[in-house]
This record gives C-alpha cells, sequence and structure tokens, in this order.
C-alpha cells in the first residue's frame, strides 16, 4: 500500500479543517455547556475559588470553607481568568466563556501537536477528533476539570515549541514554549509536573532523534539508544538551558503553593477515589473512569499500536501512552500501585492518566481515520468489497458513536451524578437576614452544588469542596469526600457528620440546609430542631446556644507572597498572548515543521480490519445495551430476579415500577396497593434508609411457585438496621410475580381524633431594627436544674450519665458538655449524643450520657477534675416527644434483660421513628447508663405498636466513681446537683425506666 | 514595533493622570470643644463644592455649607444637641477628605428624664422576688447627668416584688421598669378520673394546680400520668393549659390500672381506675 499522489501537504487542508473543528466546538460544546455545568463534579468548586479572587485578589485566606484556609493550596490562574471575566458577566457565564476559550485553544493545540507526529490534513483531523472525543466531553462536561484542560491546552501549545527549539536551536522556541509552559505551571501543577514525564520527556527525544542525521541512525537499538544519547550530550546546552528555566518557572511563578504544601502538609487521609477500584470488581466505576473515556482509543488500539511502535522517533510516545494507559486501569492490577507507590496511589485520581493516554493518542487515531475516510483504507475496502460496504461501515460507526457522544454529554441525566439543582435564592435571603451568618452553616444533600451556594454568600460553613485544603481532625482522619454527602461514604461519613452535629458549638454550627430527608433523625435525635422549610423545598434546622463565630486568625502569609499570587500567574498569560502576537507577526515560518518527516501510509491487513471494524462493534454494542437495560431487561426471569429488582425499585422509591412485580388482579390495583403502603409503611426504614445489602434464599419451588427468604440489610443515618422478610411468588405469563402479603387493617375506633397541644410562640426583638439581636431580649436565659450527675466506669468505658430538668416556665433546649481537666492542665470536652432529649418542656426532665474516652487513655492522662457545662436557650420547638410508652422488664441472662414496649399514638399525627430513651438506675436512684432505642416502623394516630428490646445491665460491673470531683455550671453559674432520691417505678422494673422520645416528620411546628 | 512602543507609552500616560491634590482647608475659629447647636465654623479654602459632615460616635449629622470669597461657613441647621463625647468633622470634596478631631458638648440639656432599670426583668417565687433596680437621669439627648439629690451618676437599690404572676407594664416615663413575676412549681396535685363508656376511656384530669402563692401555674407545664397494671407500666404526658391536664387513657376489659399524675417531683395520690 504505497503513498499513491494523496494531497497531504497540501497547504490549507489543515488549516479548513482546524476551522471547522473551532467552529464545531463552538456549536457543540459553546451551547450546551451552560447547561451541563451544574451537574459537573468540579465546576463550582473552581468557580467559588474564582469568586474568591473576584472578591480577594491578592487575600488567599479564604475563611467560608473548613473555617478557614489557603487558596495558595491551588494554582490560581484558572480561576483569576474566570475571576476577571466575572466583572463582566455572571459567575457561571464567566465560566462557560472561559471553557469556550480553553477548548479552542486545545483544539489549536492539538493541531499544532499532530503536526510534529503527521502532515497538516491529518492534523486537522486531529482537530475534528478533539472535537468530539469522548475523554475530553467528559472532562468538561461531567467532571468539569478547567485547570486540567488548561494546562493540557497550553502544555499541547507549547510542545510545538519545545520540539523547533531542539532541532533548531532558535531562542525564540525556547521563550515561546516556556511562556506557554508557564501557563501550565500557574493553571494545573499536576499537569506540569507529569506533563514533563509524559509529554516534554516525549518531545525532547522524537527531536533529539529527528535531528539525527539520516545515515548515523544504526538499525540495533542499544546503538539506537547510545546514539541518542551522544545527541543528547551534544545539545546538552538546550536542553540543561530549558530544564534550568522550567524549574525556576515551576518554583518561581507559583512560590506560594510550594511553600504552603512544604510549611502545612496535606494529613487527609486516602479518600476512596473509583478510579483506584478493581473494574471487573466495580464495573461502574470502570464505565464512568475507563470505558467511556477510553472506548474509541481500546477500537482504535490495533492502529495506533501499529503506528506508535512503527517508528523510534515515536518511542518516547509508545512509552508514554502505554504507561498512562496501564495507570489508568486503576486497581485493576497490581501493577499502578507498584509502579506509583502506595502514597502516590492513594492520593492521586488516576482516570487523569487515562485522559493524557487518549489526548496522546489523537494523532495517530487522526491518522486511520483519515486513512480509512479517504485514504489507503478506504481504498481497501472499495477494492476489495465495495464502496456500499464501506459506505454502510463509516455511516453506522459514525452514527453510533454520534449517539454515544450524545450519551456522555447528558451522562448527568442518564445517571444522576448530582441532586436536582437546587435554587439558591431561598437560602441566600435566609443567610442574609438577623445575622444569620454570624453562625456557620452545613449543608446536606447539596452535592457539588454547595460550592455554588458558598461563591453566591459571604456566609461560611464547615464543609467544603477541597479536601487538600481542610485540616479539621474530624475530616482529615478520615476518608469523607464531603459532609454534606456523608451518607455516600458509609459508616465514616456518618460518623464525621455525627462529630460536627454533636460538637456544633465548637465550630458555631447553627444552621442545616438538608436536601436529604435521610438525616432527619440523625439532624433530630442530636438535638436539631426543623425551623422553616424554604420555597425552595430546602429544610433549615437550626441548634440553640451556638456560640457566634470567634475570629480565627489566618494563616500568616507574607505581603510579598501575597502579591506575587496575585500577580505573577494571571502575568503568564499576559505574556504568552502578547509573545504570541508578537511570534505570529515576526518569527512565523511557513513550513517550520518541515524537518518532521514523512510518515508512510501502510497498514497491515490485520490491524485494517480489526481498526475497522472494533469501532462500530464496540459504540453500536455499547447502545444496543444501554437500549437493552432500558427497555428489553427481563426483571422477572426468575424469583430472585424479581425480587432483587423489586427492592431496587423499593429503594429508589420508584412505587409503581414495583407495583408492577405483584400478581396482576382486578382486585390489587395500583391506588389498592399505593394505599395500603401508606398505610403499613413509614418509619425508619422505609423513609429514611438506604438499601446497603440484600440477600435472597430460596426456601421452596415447586413448578410455578416459589417462597424465598429476604435478608436485607439497611443503612440509616443512626446506624445499620436488618430485616428478613419471607415473600411468596407465582409464575405466570413466564414472569414471576409477588403475592401481595395478607392486609390486615388497623383503624382506630374514632372517626375523628383530636389532641390539645400548647404551642409556644417566641416574641423576638422588642424593636424593629438592623442592629444584630444576638440574644432574644424578651425572654431570659431560662433556668435548669441537675437532678444528678454520675461519672460511670465500666471496663474500658467511661461515661458522665445524669438527668437534667427544665426548672422554668418556658419550653428550652439545652447543650451540655463535659471539661475533663487532667492533671497536666490539658482539658478535653466532650458532647452528647443521641442519649439525651434536648428540648424539654416546662418541668420536664430528662436521662443523658456523654461518652468519654477509654480507661486507658484517662488513666494516662490522670484527671483532675471534671466540669460539667449547661446552656440554656428558649425553645419554641422540639418539646414535644410523643407516645404514650409502657414497658414491663423480664430478665435473660447474662445481665441482659428484655424490655416489651408498647408506644400507644395519643397524638394526631403520624409518630414516625416511636423511640424511647431508656436508663438504668441503682437501688438508690443513680442513674449508671442511658441508652436510645428506636422502632423500625412507625405508629400511626390512635394506634398502638409493640417492640422488644434486649438490653444490657451493667449494674455490679459499673463502678460510680467520686473520686474526682464534677463541678456544675449553668448559663455560666456554678450549681449543684439536687439529692439523689429513689425511684420506685425503676425499681419496680429491675432498674429500667424509660421516657418516649419520638421523631414526628409531618407537623414541623410540634418538633 | 513602533506603534507598539507608542501605544504603550501613551497607555502609560493615560495611566499616570492623576486629580489635583487639594489642600486642606484652614478651619479660622477652630476649637477643640464644639458646642451645640452650631453658629459657624469658619474656613479659608481654595477650592469650591465642599461638603460637611459631623460624624459623633452615634451619628453622622450633615452640615450646611455656605461659600464665601475665600472658603466656606458650615452651620447646623435645627440641631440644638446631641450625645456628647468625641467626634471628628469631615469635610469632601470629590474623593478627599479631611478629617478634623473635636469634642461635643450642648449648651442646654433640654428636657431632663429619669431612667429606672431592672434586673432580672423576669423572677420566679420558686427562687427569689427581689429585684435591682438601677436609677439614673439622662438629658434630652441621652446624656447622662448627675442624679439631683445624689450628686453622682447611677443610684441603685434592691426591691421586693409582688409575688402575684403576671406582665407589670411600666411606670410613666419609665419604659424600662415594667417586669414579669412568673408562677412557681405546683405545691400539690389533684387528680380525678372519669370512666367515659361511650369512647371507652378514663379521662384523668388534673387541676387547678397552684404554687406556693396561689398562682395557677405556667402554660405548658408537662404533667406525667405515670400508670401501672399487672404487667406494664406506663407514662403519659400532657400539657397545663390554665392550670388544667387532662388525658384519656384507652380502657380495656377487666384491666385495672393504679395512676400517679407527677410534675417534677411534685406526685399526686393513687387513683384507681376501673371501668
Amino acid at each position: 500500500m504505497k503513498k499513491q499522489g494523496y494531497h497531504l501537504w497540501d497547504e490549507y487542508n489543515g488549516k479548513k479543517l482546524l476551522l471547522i473543528a473551532l467552529a464545531l466546538a463552538l456549536v457543540t460544546h459553546g451551547v450546551i455547556i451552560f447547561f451541563t455545568l451544574p451537574k459537573t463534579y468540579d465546576a463550582f468548586v473552581h468557580i467559588f475559588f474564582a469568586d474568591h479572587y473576584s472578591r480577594f485578589w491578592f487575600e488567599p485566606w479564604e475563611y467560608r470553607w473548613y473555617t478557614g484556609f489557603l487558596t495558595t493550596s491551588y494554582p490560581p490562574l484558572v480561576h483569576q481568568a474566570i475571576a476577571l471575566i466575572s466583572k463582566v458577566f455572571p459567575l457561571k457565564v464567566a465560566f462557560s466563556i472561559y471553557a469556550i476559550f480553553i477548548l479552542e485553544i486545545l483544539i489549536i493545540g492539538v493541531y499544532r501537536f499532530s503536526k510534529l507526529f503527521f502532515d497538516k490534513t491529518t492534523a486537522g483531523v486531529a482537530a475534528i477528533l478533539t472535537v468530539l472525543l469522548s475523554s475530553i466531553v467528559e472532562t468538561l462536561h461531567v467532571y468539569g476539570q478547567m485547570p486540567t484542560l488548561t494546562g493540557l491546552a497550553f502544555l499541547l501549545n507549547a510542545l510545538p515549541f519545545l520540539y523547533q527549539f531542539i532541532v533548531k536551536r532558535k531562542f525564540i522556541y525556547l521563550v515561546m514554549a516556556l511562556a506557554f509552559l508557564s501557563v501550565v505551571i500557574s493553571s494545573h501543577h499536576v499537569t506540569a509536573i507529569f506533563g514533563m514525564v509524559f509529554f516534554i520527556a516525549p518531545t525532547v527525544f522524537m527531536a533529539l532523534v529527528d535531528g539525527l542525521p539520516k545515515e548515523s541512525s544504526p538499525k540495533n537499538i542499544f546503538r539506537f539508544a547510545v546514539t541518542v544519547v551522544k545527541a543528547g550530550f551534544k545539545k546538552y546546552k538546550e536542553i540543561i538551558l530549558f530544564g534550568g528555566l522550567m524549574i525556576v518557572l515551576a518554583v518561581g511563578l507559583i512560590f506560594p503553593y510550594w511553600y504552603w504544601s512544604k510549611t502545612d502538609p496535606i494529613t487527609q487521609v486516602s479518600i476512596p477515589h473509583g478510579s483506584r477500584d478493581n473494574f471487573f470488581e466495580h464495573p461502574s466505576s470502570g464505565l464512568i473512569f475507563f470505558i467511556i473515556p477510553l472506548t474509541l482509543i481500546f477500537a482504535l488500539l490495533p492502529a495506533i499500536s501499529y503506528t506508535i511502535t512503527k517508528q523510534r522517533r515515536f518511542i518516547g510516545w509508545a512509552v508514554a501512552f502505554f504507561l498512562c494507559l496501564l495507570f489508568g486501569s486503576g486497581g485493576t492490577t497490581p501493577i499502578p500501585k507498584m509502579m506509583l507507590g502506595s502514597n502516590a496511589f492513594n492520593i492521586l485520581t488516576l482516570d487523569r492518566f487515562g485522559f493524557w493516554a487518549s489526548i496522546i493518542a489523537i494523532p495517530f487515531m487522526a491518522k486511520f481515520i483519515y486513512s480509512f475516510i479517504s485514504g489507503p483504507v478506504k481504498d481497501f475496502w472499495y477494492k476489495n468489497f465495495s464502496t456500499q460496504t464501506h459506505f454502510i461501515l463509516s455511516g453506522v460507526t459514525g452514527f453510533s458513536y454520534l449517539l454515544f457522544i450524545i450519551f456522555i454529554f447528558h451522562l448527568g441525566t442518564f445517571r444522576p451524578l448530582q441532586p436536582k439543582e437546587i435554587e439558591i435564592q431561598p437560602m441566600l435571603n435566609f443567610l442574609n437576614r438577623d445575622d444569620h451568618m454570624r453562625w456557620r452553616y452545613l449543608t446536606l444533600g447539596f452535592g457539588d452544588q454547595m460550592a455554588w451556594l458558598s461563591a453566591n454568600s459571604l456566609a461560611a460553613t464547615v464543609d467544603g469542596n477541597y479536601h487538600s485544603a481542610r485540616r479539621l481532625p474530624e475530616l482529615t482522619t478520615r476518608p469523607v469526600e464531603r459532609l454534606e454527602n456523608a451518607k455516600f461514604s458509609g459508616d465514616e461519613g456518618l460518623a464525621s457528620l455525627n462529630d460536627f452535629l454533636s460538637n456544633s458549638e465548637k465550630y458555631s454550627l447553627k444552621y442545616v440546609f438538608s436536601n436529604d430527608r435521610y438525616y432527619d433523625p440523625l439532624l433530630y435525635y442530636n438535638g436539631w430542631s426543623r425551623t422553616i422549610r424554604l420555597e425552595n423545598g430546602i429544610l433549615v434546622w437550626e441548634k440553640g446556644n451556638i456560640s457566634t463565630i470567634k475570629p480565627v486568625q489566618p494563616k500568616e502569609v507574607s505581603p510579598v507572597l501575597k502579591k506575587a499570587w496575585g500577580f505573577f500567574p494571571i502575568s503568564s498569560l499576559c505574556v504568552a498572548f502578547l509573545l504570541t502576537l508578537f511570534y505570529l507577526k515576526r518569527y512565523k515560518e511557513k513550513d517550520y515543521f518541515d524537518i518532521v518527516p514523512e510518515t508512510n501510509h501502510y497498514y497491515p491487513l490485520r490491524v485494517i480490519y480489526s481498526s475497522s471494524l472494533l469501532p462500530v462493534l464496540f459504540f453500536s454494542g455499547f447502545m444496543l445495551k444501554q437500549v437493552y437495560e432500558l427497555l428489553l431487561v427481563k426483571e422477572q426471569k426468575d424469583p430472585k430476579k424479581a425480587v432483587l429488582n423489586y427492592y431496587n425499585h423499593l429503594d429508589f422509591q420508584r412505587f409503581e415500577n414495583a407495583f408492577h412485580f405483584f400478581k396482576p388482579s382486578p382486585t390489587y390495583p395500583l391506588d389498592q396497593y399505593l394505599l395500603e403502603k401508606s398505610v403499613n409503611d413509614g418509619g425508619l426504614l422505609p423513609s429514611y434508609a438506604k438499601l446497603d445489602s440484600i440477600a435472597v434464599k430460596e426456601l421452596y419451588r415447586k413448578n410455578d411457585s416459589a417462597q424465598l427468604s429476604v435478608y436485607t440489610r439497611w443503612r440509616t443515618s443512626l446506624g445499620h438496621r436488618e430485616k428478613t422478610d419471607t415473600m411468596k411468588l407465582v409464575k405466570q405469563d413466564k414472569k414471576w410475580y409477588i403475592l401481595p402479603s395478607q392486609f390486615i387493617p388497623e383503624i382506630p375506633d374514632e372517626q375523628m381524633r383530636s389532641y390539645t397541644y400548647t404551642l409556644f410562640k417566641k416574641q423576638g426583638k422588642r424593636l424593629i431594627s438592623s442592629f444584630p439581636t444576638v440574644k432574644d431580649d424578651r425572654v431570659k436565659k431560662p433556668f435548669a436544674a441537675f437532678k444528678q450527675v454520675n461519672f460511670i466506669r465500666n471496663g474500658e468505658h467511661n461515661f458522665i450519665t445524669g438527668e437534667i430538668l427544665n426548672a422554668d416556665n418556658i419550653p428550652v433546649n439545652i447543650a451540655l458538655k463535659v471539661t475533663v481537666r487532667f492533671q497536666n492542665d490539658s482539658t478535653k470536652d466532650y458532647y452528647p449524643g443521641t442519649a439525651i432529649q434536648y428540648n424539654l418542656s416546662p418541668k420536664a426532665g430528662s436521662f443523658f450520657q456523654v461518652e468519654l474516652d477509654s480507661s486507658k487513655i484517662l488513666d494516662a492522662l490522670k484527671i483532675k477534675s471534671i466540669e460539667l457545662y449547661t446552656e440554656t436557650d428558649v425553645s419554641e420547638r422540639g418539646y414535644i416527644h410523643g407516645g404514650t410508652p409502657g414497658y414491663s422488664v423480664n430478665v435473660l441472662e447474662n445481665n441482659n434483660v428484655l424490655i416489651n414496649t408498647k408506644v400507644y399514638n395519643e397524638l394526631t399525627t403520624e409518630i414516625n421513628i416511636p423511640g424511647i430513651l431508656i436508663a438504668e438506675k441503682d437501688s438508690a436512684g443513680n442513674i449508671l447508663q442511658s441508652q436510645l432505642y428506636l422502632h423500625n416502623t412507625a405508629v400511626r394516630s390512635g394506634l398502638n405498636i409493640n417492640f422488644q428490646t434486649v438490653f444490657k445491665k451493667i449494674e455490679g460491673k459499673a463502678q460510680l466513681v467520686k473520686q474526682f470531683p464534677i463541678s456544675l455550671f449553668i448559663n455560666g453559674q456554678p450549681r449543684n446537683a439536687l439529692p439523689v432520691q429513689k425511684d420506685e417505678i425503676a425499681n419496680a422494673n429491675k432498674g429500667i425506666v424509660l421516657l418516649p422520645h419520638c421523631f414526628m416528620s409531618q407537623e414541623i411546628y410540634l418538633q | 514595533m513602533k506603534n507598539l512602543f507608542i501605544h504603550i507609552i501613551l497607555l502609560i500616560s493615560i495611566s499616570a493622570c492623576k486629580n489635583k491634590a487639594i489642600e486642606k482647608p484652614v478651619w479660622v475659629n477652630k476649637t477643640d470643644i464644639l458646642s451645640i447647636p452650631i453658629e459657624s465654623l469658619v474656613f479659608i479654602a481654595d477650592e469650591e463644592n465642599w461638603e460637611a459632615t459631623l460624624l459623633s460616635f452615634t451619628q453622622p449629622v450633615p452640615l450646611t455649607v455656605r461659600f464665601t470669597n475665600d472658603g466656606f461657613v458650615l452651620s447646623s441647621q435645627n440641631k440644638y444637641g446631641i450625645t456628647e463625647g468625641m467626634a471628628q468633622l469631615i469635610l469632601s470634596n470629590g474623593s478627599q477628605h479631611f478629617y478634623y478631631d473635636l469634642n461635643l458638648h450642648n449648651k442646654s440639656f433640654g428636657s431632663i428624664s429619669e431612667k429606672d432599670y431592672r434586673s432580672p426583668k423576669t423572677v420566679n417565687p420558686d427562687s427569689s422576688l427581689a429585684q435591682h433596680r438601677l436609677l439614673h437621669t439622662i438629658d434630652e439627648w441621652r446624656n447622662i447627668l448627675n442624679a439631683p439629690q445624689q450628686l453622682q451618676p447611677f443610684y441603685e437599690d434592691i426591691i421586693q416584688l409582688n409575688p402575684i404572676a403576671g406582665t407589670y407594664r411600666a411606670q410613666k416615663d419609665k419604659a424600662l421598669s415594667s417586669f414579669y413575676v412568673q408562677p412557681g412549681s405546683a405545691t400539690s396535685i389533684e387528680v380525678n378520673s372519669v370512666y367515659n363508656k361511650d369512647e371507652n376511656v378514663f379521662v384523668v384530669t388534673t387541676g387547678p394546680l397552684k404554687d406556693k402563692h396561689n398562682n395557677t401555674v405556667a402554660n405548658g407545664t408537662v404533667v406525667a400520668f405515670i400508670y401501672s397494671d399487672d404487667e406494664q407500666t406506663y407514662r403519659m404526658e400532657a400539657a397545663l393549659l390554665n392550670g388544667f391536664a387532662s388525658v384519656k387513657i384507652p380502657a380495656e376489659k377487666n384491666r385495672q390500672y393504679s395512676l400517679t399524675a407527677k410534675v417534677n417531683e411534685t406526685v399526686s395520690k393513687q387513683v384507681q381506675l376501673s371501668p
């Protein structure tokens, strides 16, 4: 297959194609970027940083996240550039404009980069391919990784200059290469660092090879290597000059970043990332991080491999390409971890390597595609088959690839990665009024939109979306991406969130904007009260007794460094722009790539076949699979599958889909199912849990009927719950259907229930004024009293238990804090968790338990004294704990007792989570321990629910420690505990006494 | 290149343009203590278009500017008094501002009034009915004066309040003398029960609950009705309204309960509930 006079070096074909690519990018990406932006992972983070520079250009201290962090922790150029555009346009539009510009520069970069390898027309094809390359589409529209794209765009533009500097030794090329690389350094340090290995080193190698005289290129590979090394030594001045200046720029331009990373090293434990998964074990991660960005690369891998290994000048690129591809495979094989080391492996997100592999592959893919469309490969198909065959093959491949690209554009819709778009104006109004900004807030269930809220407000949150910068131990010690999506980080995530919700005083955290009711039980049982539902449906939770934000001393940064951070990076962009104009006017040569050797167009048959057919197989196969999953999957093929799919629909609350798994019957329509569900269902598991795992066991199967046992494990915000159900199924029309369980209606006798509530309303400020009233001025700090306080040691467990009373005539919310003072004069604070009623009616009391450290730690530090601080605040809500619990206690083995509880709901609202606060008392009335127990299902108004709880008693084992003095303070005043009295009810019930502690979701004015 | 350099020089020249510096006006009749109302403050200045503001530590007071041949004169209209203390006179001309430190003093007191602060505002007979009172006198513009009798700015004493619960409104001209007396805790609890056959419930009522001064116990006070049979112990809670709390306990055939009502540590006598 010889070159047959194709006009490969036609002057303007390349440029025409480049212009088409640029225009195509504008009409596709340019139009859609504004709409895909809110669904991306990172766009809002970069917008938040841009907002920072827009407000405080020369001040790197950003107080709005994590109680403060330095923005010198991320190269600033991209953010500063968006900040500048945002002076004219709104932030989202500014980001979109910037993204479009960068995409255009990237396309030009790919065009220029490809000319290092092949002719201009192939480079033009490469430019068009860039517009439609899945990895680029994904990086832009799914990830929103603007710094990565900026770094890459300028890196690719720098490489031809570097190449020419090595070959031609002209100073202007060095200047131009360094100008562009300066922009890379200033926008994305990771691209700069790894770009040196995967892009710059192969370019230098290729330049050295191309600089060799043709006759001095030995065939023996070792001799060839020696020759190249010798050539390198001959050009040592150029290489050292470039390397030296590159290091100076890398250090100098973003010196504050290096200074930060040295003086304040990252302590964050590794956060799991899908790109590090074994893609066979986690196919969904493989799909997102490997398959979608690299499908075209795999489809054309035979052609890429053939071309990239065919010429010795490509050796560096071949190594870089296969290495990137290998690293991009994440934890599928142990090799990337071995090569990178476990530290780097656990910090880096490995999908970027796959992305770089796809970029290196662009010229090689373009070459084959060009050949397939109008070159020797096309001729081969024409000659050996027919023009129609080639046309159909091209058409089907192209059409299925375009469908594939459209699928990626809308990936956020098909596979929602983010919650639906949230209107932030109501939250901004809330933060702006009544000085709410004087406290911190937290968002729950916002996804990356939490950064968008932050960007539009000056209020501070304890959370954030840039984990390298955070230093709060509650966050750095746990592998949690963000608090707002804690439920996706498993037990560690919820433990971290729990720390913040219970120790909220430490961080002046007073408000929670919740977009996910999953967290409601955790918030409620940690003492948070619902305040208002905003116009956008977001529920605002509030905690009483929280101090306003204390001033945080910003980390010291020298004024010189602040100025350098504000000037140098953005200057690099300006300089690169001006130098480019200067270069185009004075130095641009017409055929400045004439040193690039010509490549022939030969492909072996196996490559032609495989690379022509694999794309059509891959893309049409992928799209057919999507259609199959959408329309044709047999969800009721066998009993197990039917049950699994039924639970899947139930978990995602697709009740209509779930209903179709029941045997069709005129007596059991959808209405009946939903009605029975609304009557029977509700509670912690049905409403506030996520299915964690499911196991189905076939108990019985005969002909067309089966019985299955279904074990489900649910993850709630208050821990795991387990449940086992039995289901009967029948087969009908080749499908297995579930038989609805017999419905026994339980209806209270009365037609209408009534109940008298006493509700309270705080009158608020005395005067209408904008002057801040931090504390309400009409009502004093309410009275409270300790009925008893005990220090209990039970083996390794230590806790403070007691009972607190609202001694006032108004409802209060209570904040407890235990401060343990040690012999070395250090102190440590502890807060109660869920074992307390935080809100109390007038004259109501609550047991409490505050967990301390283990005996080992406390004994090592030696306790000196203990202080128990209580703050009280007027409460309007939360003091109705609902239900009438009745109980009896049976003694079991091993100091266990069985508490038989019957909760009667005398209220007019459903009790969604029936709960009891259990206290164990000794015969003298001292509280030994207190625990919260919650039942899984709801109890409707006027009905009863029975449940049993196994409770481990500690009397006889636990010790009432009296050797350390416990000082009590209420609203800052020293107080004494009241004398402990015998509790006859507890003594009659084996030392057990309980209080109702239920959660009601509907009438938020009650709780 | 030549054009480029010309453009750069032009840009530098434009950015170098600055407004002409304005000299600070000379205050002819300068004084450290400025008496209110202001008669006239005379300044010599070259420029016109001056604006003047007197910035006391509580409020800005715009001054009237009258221009003369060699400067301007400031005066205040209808400002007969002010909260005395440190202040600044600010003269502004475009974006330039000049500051003059001074002290403000009123020429007359205007009308004099007495202030009566009470603490705590809310008392509860369970703890104490004593109220700490702080008296002082202010002039029309909220400047503290020596009390007429004591020759000192403040006077304090302790007063015992009436134990009758209620909202005590302020005395005339003493807006801050209002206070609240809350009811105390219940001293005893009366319980009555009736079996309602129609609804098959026991209607149990407590009340009226009174404190030791015969005040009706506060609304919302939680009353725990604790009742038990041979098997289980139940706890039903209700909130007081006007001294009464009532619950409906479902009755069951052949089941009897013994019940006590409890408010904090005050417990009623035991009553038997049987249909």
